[in-house]
């Protein structure tokens, strides 16, 4: 942590049953700066789909790659920025509601309805999804 | 009986309660496959999901198979006791549109009596 704002850095192995511990401490994160539990459920549950997703689509499911979790915070403007080294995605899924019985498809669908923006950016050394969001306190 | 679920049949339903704290993509398909093994030919299906204390959109999707095989085999089922976090996500994509979800699991097993009583099934 430094400065005015405040940042923290996690990384983990692209397991998914390392997620759970990612989503508790950004919840944890959250709660401890401002945030109610309802909003801190929301940030938990964006930032594990981007996990998920960097682990599931990215990677394809193979273990033994990094995924990088940033979590930062500079007055009531939290961001936090999943990347990956994986496979690019090449384009956005549709800002379009999932119909109700689909299988899968959901996760940028959570990502832009609980966060303030969700956004994707890709070049040769780092896929990132940065979600953002203001903490009113 | 395995880790993750604990089954008790309740006359024509079969009551699974969910003892995982958490339904991710780690261990959805591996959950939503047992509760299958547990019905036993049962004719209903209540899944209880009072200890759920967080899901993503995996196990959501698994959730909704799982509901598509039921339904293709004639089984009657219910969700009861989401937290409402859990349901503010299923309001949010819609589930309760496909599936019943009850507040707690008494109110869900009527309905389920109710429903299997009038022969209809899930909405």
């Amino acid at each position: 942590m430094s400065g005015h704002g405040k940042t923290i850095i996690l990384e983990i192995d692209s397991r998914l049953d390392c997620v759970g511990l990612v989503g508790i401490s950004i919840r944890a994160l959250c709660l401890e700066h401002g945030a109610d539990e309802m909003t801190a459920y929301q940030i938990q549950t964006s930032t594990v789909e981007a996990v998920n997703n960097s682990i599931m689509h990215a990677y394809g499911n193979r273990t033994g790659y990094p995924v990088a979790i940033r979590w930062s915070l500079s007055g009531e403007q939290l961001t936090i920025q999943v990347s990956d080294r994986g496979v690019a995605m090449q384009q956005l899924p549709p800002d379009t509601a999932p119909a109700p019985d689909a299988e899968s498809g959901r996760g940028w669908w959570i990502m832009r309805q609980w966060m303030d923006s969700a956004e994707y950016t890709a070049n040769p050394d780092w896929n990132t999804v940065t979600l953002r969001k203001t903490l009113s306190s | 009986m395995n880790s993750f679920l604990h089954a008790e049949p309740r006359d024509q339903v079969m009551l699974v309660r969910i003892e995982s704290s958490r339904l991710t993509a780690d261990v959805a398909h591996r959950i939503f496959a047992e509760v299958l093994q547990t019905m036993s030919g049962a004719p209903a299906l209540l899944l209880d999901f009072r200890s759920v204390e967080f899901m993503d959109s995996t196990a959501i999707g698994e959730l909704v198979l799982l509901g598509k095989k039921l339904r293709a085999d004639g089984t009657a089922y219910a969700i009861a006791g989401l937290k409402p976090p859990l349901m503010s996500l299923i309001t949010m994509m819609r589930l309760d549109q496909i599936m019943h979800f009850g507040e707690n699991v008494d109110s869900a097993l009527e309905w389920l009596n109710q429903s299997l009583a009038m022969g209809t099934r899930n909405p």
